[in-house]
């Protein structure tokens, strides 16, 4: 664990305890920590190239929840709560990603055809970030997901990821360097 | 007159690119003033910084209505175990199980320091958690290891900087796999000397960990 980690792992694991003892107010607050499921799912998701669709994802956080509680007593305040549930939304993801790698692509039975040029070519913007986001690879990538499509803070993506916080900052700025260049590179691709 | 590139200008231009910096405070203007490719970059990493966001905002328009969470934990909170955490005799017996059931190698690896180096077939180093050697080279190629008998849970491998402040690389694996290949990103990101980690999980989900200390370049 670095040391410079803002990270109390006494209070973490009190933390755990009550919800284990059924504790309101520790519910309450760890209800928190899983608000943040939803947002690990979608940065993990736009970092692989978005291979869940929203009734997949919706049906990975209950799972992911289920995951988490069903673990809560293994958790011994090692590290950051919020690292340890980022760790088991990625296993989770994973698992779903692979598993869905092994069926053919089903489009949702109240799917539609896009309908106005507008709509399509935002979703070819977005498709383009995406490419180019997976070039860039690494943590920097998953920084920079957590980020903007996690809507994460500075902080709260380094305990998510167990990075000191200034190093979090210098390899997003890193990171945006390198998307730069990959952006330039999926534009001239296209032309 | 532009002045050369400083390591100061990249410092600024994190310290905007992260909020840290307003643009119009007067530290930054003055810097904008004195070095005109500041301000140039700072424009070119923000239009990135819009485009993810409009990407996000895109993918937000597509989010379910969800249950809130408060809610979704007392739902399930039947699933919590009513036991407090830490380490129960059940936990460490299969601790030291999965401790014997696997025997870690990396191959593509040097020998000793120095020394010729050997081929990937060569190297299984075939050694429990006690004997790893503190280190060994690592030209690039796969991270090879083998497990003495099956395991029923997963593999996760990491790899970190010396002081394990950052994770460089990160892999979830299956319990049949015996390699993993680093891709050209995650290369990018190693550096001269790193920690890998294996961590393996059994049929009960109960994780171990193995650290080995790595050096390249």
């Amino acid at each position: 664990m670095p040391r410079d980690l803002d990270f109390d792992p006494a209070r973490e694991l009190a933390l755990v305890r009550g919800v284990i003892s059924r504790d309101e107010a520790a519910i309450e607050e760890f209800a928190e920590k899983l608000e943040k499921i939803q947002r690990n799912l979608a940065s993990l998701n736009a970092r692989f190239g978005r291979p869940l669709n929203a009734d997949d994802r919706a049906d990975l956080e209950q799972d992911t929840v289920i995951v988490v509680l069903k673990k809560l007593s293994t958790y011994e305040g090692r590290a950051p709560i919020d690292g340890w549930v980022y760790r088991i939304c990625r296993f989770e993801f994973m698992n779903r990603m692979r598993a869905k790698g092994r069926q053919p692509r089903e489009l949702p039975e109240d799917a539609e055809p896009a309908s106005t040029d507008g709509v399509m070519q935002e979703d070819a913007n977005s498709d383009r970030v995406r490419r180019a986001l997976a070039r860039v690879g690494g943590v920097e990538a998953e920084i920079i997901s957590l980020r903007h499509y996690g809507n994460l803070k500075f902080p709260e993506i380094s305990k998510h990821l167990e990075i000191p916080l200034g190093t979090v900052k210098t390899r997003y700025y890193r990171g945006l360097q390198r998307l730069k260049v990959a952006l330039e590179s999926e534009a001239s691709d296209d032309a | 007159m532009t002045r050369e590139w400083s390591e100061r200008d990249d410092e600024l231009l994190e310290q905007l690119l992260t909020g840290d910096l307003a643009p119009d405070d007067p530290v930054a203007t003055a810097a904008f003033a004195e070095n005109p490719e500041l301000r140039r970059q700072f424009d070119e990493l923000q239009a990135v910084q819009g485009e993810l966001d409009e990407s996000a905002a895109a993918d937000e328009e597509d989010e379910r209505p969800r249950e809130p969470a408060a809610d979704l934990l007392r739902r399930n909170l039947h699933h919590v175990p009513a036991t407090s955490s830490g380490s129960s005799p059940r936990r460490v017996w299969l601790g030291v199980a999965a401790a014997a059931v696997v025997l870690i190698g990396l191959s593509l690896a040097f020998g000793e320091w120095g020394s010729t180096p050997k081929s990937a077939e060569e190297l299984y180093l075939n050694l429990s958690v006690g004997e790893l050697h503190p280190s060994d080279e690592y030209d690039g190629g796969p991270f090879v290891w083998k497990l003495d008998v099956p395991l029923g849970g997963r593999i996760e491998l990491s790899i970190y900087d010396p002081k394990r402040e950052q994770r460089l690389a990160h892999a979830t694996l299956e319990p049949t796999d015996t390699s993993w290949t680093p891709d050209s990103a995650q290369l990018a990101d190693f550096l001269p000397k790193m920690i890998w980690e294996l961590v393996v999980y059994d049929a009960e989900d109960t994780p171990e960990s193995f650290t080995h200390e790595i050096s390249w370049r």
